[in-house]
């Protein structure tokens, strides 16, 4: 085979490699927040701690090399405001219903769930302690507007 | 599974990206002979001695090494502690030695395919499979992605996988 093709074909691999390392860091701690409120909880209420307003449900698999950073990041958001923030980890193999009606498609995905059960937002792969920081302050303010128009 | 509880088995995430990182190089070079010793010859007994062939079967028993033994003997691990770790700072955190040991199995049954393509004389088999698992080893190296656990959240999802 022609040297040239073959010398296409190694720098072709490795950038194609590279853009696609790119395109799933750039995907790596993305936040998607739930607008609407449905009714029924979005979680079974069993996952989430009752005592607190907002539970972080990081869900983990049996083959996950960020799941054990992730949890670290969560736990110690978590301890900063224990009165209102609390933590929580499944496995996935034990939830694989979940899986499908949450659409969990990489571990670590974590939820952010109020009390209810609801899903207020979620985070997408590995994200760093700044990013866990502002959606939980975003969840706290979102219930606590959600509330105050209860009271209206 | 207890997630929950550090153990002592957990590993250093950067040995094996530093192995990734061998494999990846030596993928590259098997994918340049295959390319090289195209096209391919039509006795099998002569694909089987062909340099790509037996590079691939030398990379496919170290994948095998790190999926039957665990990822904490493979041998790039070796070579990792001894020249590599003593350099480095602590690592900011340690990694469950689960991930990685799938990640070797999905490179064995990677490599095992285009071994077997190989042999049965199908053109660009070796290379096929020596591609896919070159960007699985270098997205695990350089970005830290490993791509097989991806492959499990979606498994789950698919049923493919039940809790025991």
């Amino acid at each position: 085979m022609d040297p040239l093709w073959i010398a296409l074909v190694v720098v072709g691999l490795v950038i194609a490699s590279t853009l696609l390392g790119f395109a799933w860091q750039n995907r790596q701690g993305l936040v998607t927040r739930t607008r609407q409120v449905s009714l029924p909880p979005d979680v079974p209420v069993a996952l989430v701690e009752a005592t607190t307003r907002l539970t972080l449900l990081q869900f983990s698999g049996p083959f996950c090399s960020y799941c054990a950073a992730m949890r670290r990041v969560l736990s110690e958001a978590a301890d900063k405001n224990p009165r209102e923030v609390s933590f929580r980890e499944v496995d996935i193999t034990d939830y694989p219903e979940l899986t499908r009606s949450l659409r969990i498609s990489q571990t670590p995905t974590t939820l952010l769930v109020s009390h209810t059960g609801h899903l207020i937002s979620r985070i997408n792969g590995a994200a760093k302690p700044p990013v866990v920081a502002q959606e939980i302050h975003e969840a706290l303010e979102t219930r606590k507007a959600q509330s105050d128009e209860y009271l209206i | 599974m207890n997630t929950s509880s550090k153990s002592s088995r957990d590993i250093d995430p950067r040995g094996p990206r530093f192995g990734a990182g061998i494999t990846a190089v030596l993928l590259l070079i098997t994918i340049v002979l295959g390319l090289v010793e195209l096209p391919l010859p039509g006795d099998i007994l002569a694909r089987a001695g062909q340099g790509s062939f037996l590079q691939l079967a030398v990379i496919t028993a170290i994948f095998a090494w790190g999926t039957f033994a665990g990822i904490s003997r493979h041998p790039w691990g070796f070579l990792f502690k001894k020249l590599v770790r003593p350099r480095l700072s602590p690592p900011a955190f340690m990694e469950a030695p689960e991930p990685p040991t799938f990640a070797q199995l999905v490179g064995l049954l990677v490599t095992s395919v285009g071994l077997v393509l190989h042999l049965a004389g199908v053109p660009y088999g070796l290379v096929a499979a020596a591609s896919a698992a070159f960007i699985a080893a270098f997205l695990n190296s350089v970005f830290g992605l490993c791509l097989g656990c991806e492959l499990y959240a979606l498994l789950v999802r698919a049923r493919l996988v039940r809790s025991t």
